[in-house]
C-alpha cells in the first residue's frame, strides 16, 4: 500500500508548489500595491492560490525590511487576536488571510485599529472590502501544469478531463487535487 | 560557500523503541554571521488533509562559533507512534534549524515504535499510539 505521505497529492507536496504569477511580475504587483496605498485585498474563491500568493509576497516584503505579522482566521473566528493589532508601526505590515470570515463589526474595528500599521492585505471570496491587488483564478492549463509538476511528468488526465473536475469542484483546485489523491491512493490498492 | 548544517545520529541509528535514548552529534559551519541554532525532536503529519506538527523537544545552541559540533541526547518520546494509515504518515524528525532563517535547516527522519518499525494498517503492535507530545 502507498504511505500517504509518498502520494505525490500529498498535502506537503501541494503547499511546496510557488504560486505561478501570470500576466505581471512580481514588481508590478509590488508597484499596483503602493498604487492602492498598501491596502488591498488578494480576491478569489476556495482553493485558487490566495494564501499561496500571501506567503510569497510576504517573503518578498520582508526582503524589503517589511515587518511582516500573518495570521490565518478560521471558519468560526470572529475577531481577530488582539496581539495581531497591537504595537503598530510604520514598517509594520498586517497580513490576514481569510478576512471574509469577519463579520461586519469586527472588519469594521480591524480597519480602524490597522490604520497605524504601514500596510494591510487581506484575502477574501468576495471584492469590496478593500481594493481588489490580484484576483486570482485556476484554469484548465493551470491545472494541468499543477498536476504535472506534482507528479513529475506529463498528466494521465487530459485537460479536459481536468477542466471538468476542475467546474465540478467550482474552481477549486485543492478539492481538484485531493480528488487526485484518492484516485492515486485507490490504484496502489488495486495493485496491491 | 553556504551554510552547512549536519544531524549524525549515534551509529547512524534511524529507528528507535519509545523510551530509548536518541544520541548523536550536531554540527554546523556558517557562511558569515553566527546564528543561534535549535534541534528539534518533532513529528508532522503528511498525506490527503491538513498538515499537523508538533514539537517534543528542543535543545538550544545560542551565541555558537562559526563553525562547530555539538553533542545531543533525547529520549523517544512513548507516543505517538511513526504511523502510516489510509490519509495520514505521522513522521518523526530531528530538524536543525537556524534562528530567522527559513532557508537553513537540516533534517533527519526518524522510526519511533515498537520494534522500530512504523506502524500501519493490518501490521500487529502492542501499547498506546498516542499519548506523550500530542
Amino acid at each position: 500500500m502507498m504511505r500517504p505521505a509518498d502520494n505525490p497529492f500529498a498535502m506537503q507536496r501541494i503547499d511546496a508548489i510557488p504560486y505561478e504569477m501570470r500576466g505581471m511580475s512580481w514588481d508590478d504587483l509590488l508597484a499596483r500595491l503602493e498604487r492602492l496605498g498598501r491596502r488591498s485585498a488578494i480576491v478569489g474563491p476556495h482553493g485558487t492560490g490566495k494564501s499561496t500568493l500571501m506567503e510569497a509576497l510576504a517573503a518578498r516584503l520582508e526582503a524589503r525590511a517589511w515587518q511582516v505579522r500573518y495570521h490565518r482566521l478560521r471558519r468560526d473566528d470572529r475577531a481577530v487576536p488582539s496581539s495581531f493589532l497591537a504595537q503598530l508601526g510604520p514598517t509594520t505590515m498586517l497580513m490576514l488571510d481569510s478576512a471574509g470570515c469577519l463579520g461586519p463589526g469586527a472588519w469594521l474595528d480591524v480597519a480602524r485599529r490597522s490604520r497605524s500599521s504601514g500596510a494591510l492585505i487581506i484575502t477574501a471570496h468576495r471584492p469590496g472590502r478593500l481594493p481588489t491587488l490580484l484576483r486570482t483564478r485556476i484554469d484548465a492549463s493551470l491545472m494541468t501544469r499543477l498536476v504535472e509538476a506534482l507528479l513529475g511528468g506529463s498528466s494521465p488526465w487530459p485537460p479536459a478531463e481536468l477542466e471538468a473536475m476542475l467546474r465540478a469542484h467550482r474552481g477549486n483546485a485543492r478539492q481538484v487535487l485531493r480528488e487526485l489523491y484518492d484516485r492515486i491512493a485507490a490504484s496502489a490498492l488495486r495493485e496491491v | 560557500m553556504s551554510t552547512i548544517l549536519a544531524i549524525e545520529t549515534l551509529d547512524h541509528k534511524v529507528a528507535y523503541e519509545p523510551g530509548e535514548p536518541i544520541d548523536g552529534i550536531v554540527s554546523w559551519s556558517f557562511d558569515g554571521e553566527a546564528r543561534d541554532l535549535e534541534l528539534r525532536l518533532l513529528w508532522y503529519t503528511s498525506g490527503k488533509g491538513d498538515r499537523d506538527s508538533a514539537a517534543h523537544d528542543i535543545v538550544r545552541f545560542e551565541g555558537p562559533e562559526l563553525t562547530d559540533a555539538q553533542p545531543f541526547s533525547f529520549t523517544a518520546p512513548r507516543g505517538p507512534y511513526s504511523f502510516s494509515g489510509k490519509l495520514i504518515t505521522l513522521t518523526w524528525a530531528l530538524e536543525l534549524v537556524v534562528n530567522k532563517d527559513k532557508t537553513a535547516f537540516a533534517r533527519q527522519e526518524i522510526v519511533i515504535a515498537p520494534g522500530g518499525r512504523e506502524v500501519s494498517p493490518g501490521r500487529r503492535h502492542e501499547g498506546p499510539t498516542d499519548e506523550a507530545g500530542t
